[in-house]
């Protein structure tokens, strides 16, 4: 196999894993804080949906993009109130959430455009980075992206030194691990777990703009077609830490690329299903091999009461 | 100590179904933008769950796979077994009925489909066991590992349909060849063409309730989810109930798979189960993941989605509002027992204040 | 007290289930008006003897149409114009209309049958999916027009298999593929491996295409979802990287993907809808009209004038009078002109429409029609 053709690979498998990596990055959050993020599909679909109906009112990628990062964040703030607050079963909410999330962008989209459905808009297509790019390999691998994958490669370090190094980041983990124990220590349990679901919820609201203004601009029923779960997959397989999600969310991406090249280089005949589970094998495999003992926040998914 | 039953207590007593309605009311005010009557909603909705034999043989048979696999689902979570793999172990079980039927086609009816009940049983289970291996051996969680597990099953079940166990004969969608009439439950036509599902699972329901509160076995899984502790002090062994736990919920999974493939249809379709593994999850959690509350959770939801789907036909919405509404029930209902535990609790809170003051006085 | 309860639950279950066990499964045989009924509600055994009457007779009272989609209604491609041509039947035949959109495969039956029941005359079921629960339903309705759009066989004596020859627009893609290609290298993205619409059109690609060059390289590349745009998008950016100049899609919503990655790699493709030429004039080789809706109103007005019919039929190059499709380019071009010289559009007429013409029928393996490359 020739280098070009590798090269294009990788840049494809980084392309295509961003929003399932920024989804990965969000569920660390809300999970390390104590509460499930199964609704993650959802607010991606109501990001997608959002930021393209804003981009055709205003023509304004940035504008768009916050549209869709505030969204993800509106939905995933009811979602807490629900279940932090009022202490509705996180799992079941957050279903239920999905469910509600589908159905009401297919039914606006509906309402709004009627059977035609929401029009193109521009794309925004890869930037490349001058200098950076040109250097052999890596360059044409990493630095030649759309923008928000640029972003996302910003956002990775930060959201990691956030979580483990900051002061909020070690209240959040603590929320999670132990809450009666932050309470006694003065840290309001409830609102730091609100805090960390509506910052899961930004970025699966900045993955679903991902989605539907830079890859496939345009907002189709169902856009988010299971990215959500698995970016619920690659936190739990990256220890619920944002670089270990990141890279999880990579490898998914990347071994979901490899099918499609798989199919076009096999000669015999594999089942293209056969094929298509190459991703979640990998996944399996790799916690086979590598995963020491994944153990989840020890307060994830109880409510917690004031006392 | 007698407390008098009042009005509020009833009320929360049926917070579900209080929450249900939420959810539909807000469904019928979500369809007058399509300028439906909420009125009319309600009524093609009844429609469509009862209103005839073909409704109510379909809410049968969309209720029968929900009621096993959420009585499944039901034992692992009470035992704190987190099994989301409903979608994969249901989609394996029905796998097995397509072995049976097409590898032994002369088998007799009276051994045929107990075989299939019972291999679709037995698949489910070895599928989840996998995930138990995951989490005894390499310490990782079942939810992450039943979750992954779904996609793998599904694909798999995609490959054989595709794959060893394609027709040659039905080439117009990707399914096996039909099955021997004797492989198929029967079924009534002029009862909606309900079968013979709901019937093996108001069994399922009736022996996974009655293992759960009156064996000492069920005791144990019972202790075992609601404190790991104290369950250790009184001697049991929690490695070997959560594996007991997922065991059962993974093969009942697989069993509703094995149900919905010879009751439906007559042969091993793509995609036949799709939805259904989620749906019994939610129906488990809705039944408050006790079996016999999985039985009005079921049949409710049997009724919903026949309901629901009618009611697009006859009024002609677009079938995502169908999924708004499932949803908006969801949240309603466990947003209202969340709601009625807090006025409980405060109640309680209260009167155990005034028993103080009294106390002290 | 809760022993008995569930005692006398387990006790009945068990009865029962030995008591159905034992007989034999027998609903074929029999239709709702044959047996007795149970006294709730009469509706599912009145309406099929109340239908007999208005279908023969060719009278004025409304015929009714009803349409199941597997997809969105809106998806801007196979599902949309089965919706669209669902217009059309109402527009030009005054029928009474209704449709189920994003059908599930575990409820088709249900949903055929409660129209059925509801006194629907025509149950047109869009897509080959539809195949087995239509036949299905056809024995317990003998007097309602059951039709499969795009797949089957159907079955006498009212169960209609309809489709566009899908043979031979494939071939058709494969041969001008070939003739144009620089690269000798074409790719194909669809879905659903292995379904005999898929087989015939990917496997008469292959062969259009080997029949101008034996050496081109014809890659097929299957996707998981039909409506997924993003996925869609990936597997053509990933058949250019293979070196692919001509890519043909045959995708739902997904559709979309493939032509944008054309447009901005210059490939050529095809498209669906005249708004992809406009979108696309470089790189659109064509874009095919199906237009079911002619051919519904066709169905209905059939069933009008003679009743329920059964068995399979073909549009295509060999019914000129109702094209099955019809390649479009602008009003004077059926094919990019840029692309497809003159002279390349003349032996297309000869080697390709002619060679149907007397020769209609074909069809091809799932082998034919294998993902990767030949």
């Amino acid at each position: 196999m020739d280098m070009t053709v590798l090269v294009e690979y990788l840049n494809s498998a980084i392309r295509v894993s961003v929003p399932v990596i920024l989804i990965a990055v969000g569920v660390c959050y809300s999970e390390r804080a104590g509460v499930f993020a199964m609704g993650s599909e959802g607010y991606m679909l109501i990001a997608a949906f959002v930021s393209v109906v804003t981009m055709i009112y205003t023509d304004n990628h940035v504008i768009s993009v916050l549209a869709g990062i505030l969204s993800g964040m509106a939905a995933s703030g009811i979602f807490s109130y629900f279940t932090v607050v009022l202490g509705a079963d996180q799992v079941i909410c957050g279903l239920g959430s999905n469910f509600v999330m589908l159905g009401l962008t297919s039914s606006l989209q509906r309402l709004l455009w009627g059977v035609t459905g929401i029009p193109r808009i521009p794309a925004m297509n890869a930037i490349p980075i001058p200098i950076l790019s040109d250097i052999p390999f890596i360059g044409s691998m990493l630095f030649n992206q759309p923008i928000l994958t640029y972003v996302t490669y910003f956002l990775i370090p930060l959201v990691w030194w956030i979580m483990f190094k900051s002061t909020w980041g070690l209240q959040l983990r603590s929320v999670g691990e132990n809450p009666s124990c932050a309470d006694t220590l003065g840290i309001n349990v409830v609102k730091t777990r609100i805090l960390g679901i509506v910052t899961g919820g930004a970025f699966c609201g900045l993955s679903g703009a991902v989605l539907s203004l830079s890859q496939v601009q345009s907002f189709t029923e169902n856009i988010s077609g299971g990215r959500g779960w698995l970016g619920l997959i690659a936190a739990t397989f990256g220890g619920w830490n944002p670089a270990g999600a990141a890279g999880a969310g990579l490898i998914f991406g990347a071994a979901e690329s490899l099918q499609l090249r798989l199919q076009i280089m096999s000669r015999i005949h594999i089942s293209s299903y056969v094929i298509l589970m190459i991703p979640y094998l990998v996944a399996l495999l790799f916690i086979l091999f590598i995963g020491k003992s994944r153990r989840h926040p020890a307060a994830m998914g109880k409510f917690y009461k004031k006392q | 100590m007698k407390n008098k039953k009042s009005i509020l207590d009833i009320i929360l007593g049926l917070s579900p179904v209080v929450g249900a309605c939420v959810g539909i009311l807000a469904g019928a005010l979500f369809v007058t933008l399509w300028g439906v009557n909420p009125a009319t909603f309600f009524v093609e909705l009844v429609k469509g769950a009862f209103g005839n034999s073909l409704a109510i043989g379909g809410t049968l048979n969309n209720a029968a796979p929900l009621l096993v696999a959420g009585a499944g689902t039901a034992i692992a979570f009470k035992a704190g077994a987190n099994n989301i793999g409903q979608e994969g172990q249901l989609f394996t079980g029905g796998l097995a009925a397509a072995v049976i039927a097409l590898m032994m086609p002369a088998l007799p009816r009276v051994v045929g489909i107990p075989s299939i009940l019972l291999l679709s049983f037995v698949f489910g289970m070895i599928f989840v066991s996998i995930a138990v291996f995951f989490r005894l051996v390499k310490g990782v969680n079942e939810l992450l590992i039943t979750l992954l597990l779904n996609y793998i099953g599904k694909l798999f079940v995609s490959a054989m349909v595709n794959g060893p166990f394609k027709s040659e004969t039905n080439v117009s969608f990707p399914q096996t060849d039909t099955f021997g009439s004797q492989f198929l439950l029967k079924n009534w036509p002029q009862m909606g063409y309900m079968h013979t599902g709901i019937f093996i699972a108001l069994v399922v329901i009736a022996v996974t309730g009655y293992y759960m509160w009156c064996t000492p076995a069920g005791l144990r899984i019972r202790t075992a989810g609601l404190s790991p502790m104290a369950s250790k002090t009184a001697g049991n062994n929690p490695t070997k109930l959560f594996i007991l736990a997922m065991l059962i919920s993974g093969g009942l999974c697989g069993m509703a798979g094995g149900i919905e493939v010879i009751g439906r249809s007559d042969c091993l379709r793509q995609g036949f189960g799709e939805n259904l593994g989620f749906e019994a999850l939610a129906v488990a959690l809705l039944g408050g993941t006790n079996p016999l509350g999985v039985l009005p959770a079921g049949l409710f939801f049997g009724a919903l989605k026949a309901g629901m789907q009618s009611m697009q036909r006859s009024l002609g919405i677009p079938s995502a509002l169908l999924d708004l509404i499932k949803g908006a029930i969801m949240i309603s209902i466990v947003v209202g027992n969340a709601i009625k535990i807090h006025i409980r609790n405060n109640s309680r809170k209260k009167s155990l204040k005034k028993k103080q003051e009294r106390g002290e006085e | 007290m809760k022993r008995r309860i569930l005692a006398t639950i387990m006790t009945a279950g068990l009865v029962l289930g030995m008591l159905t066990g034992c007989g034999g499964k027998d609903d074929a045989a029999q239709t709702p008006a044959d047996t007795s009924q149970p006294a709730d509600n009469a509706d599912a055994a009145e309406t099929p003897d109340a239908e007999e009457t208005p279908a023969e007779s060719g009278s004025e009272e409304k015929v009714k149409v009803a349409l199941l989609l597997s997809g969105s209604a809106n998806d801007n491609s196979w599902n949309q114009f089965g919706y669209e041509a669902l217009m059309k039947v109402e527009q030009e035949t005054g029928a009474e209309v209704a449709f189920s959109e994003n059908v599930a495969t575990a409820d088709q039956l249900q949903a055929i049958r409660d129209y059925a029941a509801k006194g629907y005359d025509v149950i047109i079921g869009h897509g080959g999916a539809y195949e087995d629960d239509m036949i299905k339903a056809g024995k317990d309705f003998p007097d309602t027009q059951f039709v499969i759009i795009a797949g089957g066989t159907g079955a006498e004596p009212n169960v209609l298999a309809v489709d566009t020859a899908p043979w031979q627009y494939g071939y058709s893609y494969g041969w001008v593929a070939a003739n144009i290609t620089k690269t000798n290298k074409i790719g194909f993205v669809t879905g659903m491996e292995g379904v005999s619409t898929m087989n015939n059109l990917v496997g008469s690609w292959r062969d259009g295409a080997k029949s101008v060059n034996p050496d081109l390289e014809t890659i097929a590349v299957y996707i998981a979802d039909m409506g997924d745009v993003a996925q869609a998008r990936e597997a053509a950016m990933s058949l250019k990287a293979a070196g692919c100049d001509v890519i043909v899609p045959e995708l739902n919503a997904g559709f979309q993907g493939v032509v944008d990655v054309c447009k901005e790699n210059g490939i050529y493709t095809v498209g669906r809808t005249e708004a992809d030429v406009e979108y696309a004039p470089e790189q659109l080789l064509t874009y095919t009209v199906f237009d079911w809706g002619p051919k519904y109103v066709d169905i209905v007005k059939k069933y009008m004038e003679n009743g329920v019919s059964g068995g399979a039929f073909f549009y295509g190059f060999h019914t000129p009078d109702a094209p099955g499709f019809v390649f479009n380019y602008d009003e004077s071009n059926g094919w990019n002109p840029a692309a497809v010289t003159e002279d390349i559009a003349g032996k297309f007429q000869t080697e390709v429409v002619d060679m149907f013409a007397a020769d209609p029928i074909r069809s091809y393996t799932a082998e034919d029609a294998a993902s990767g490359t030949k």
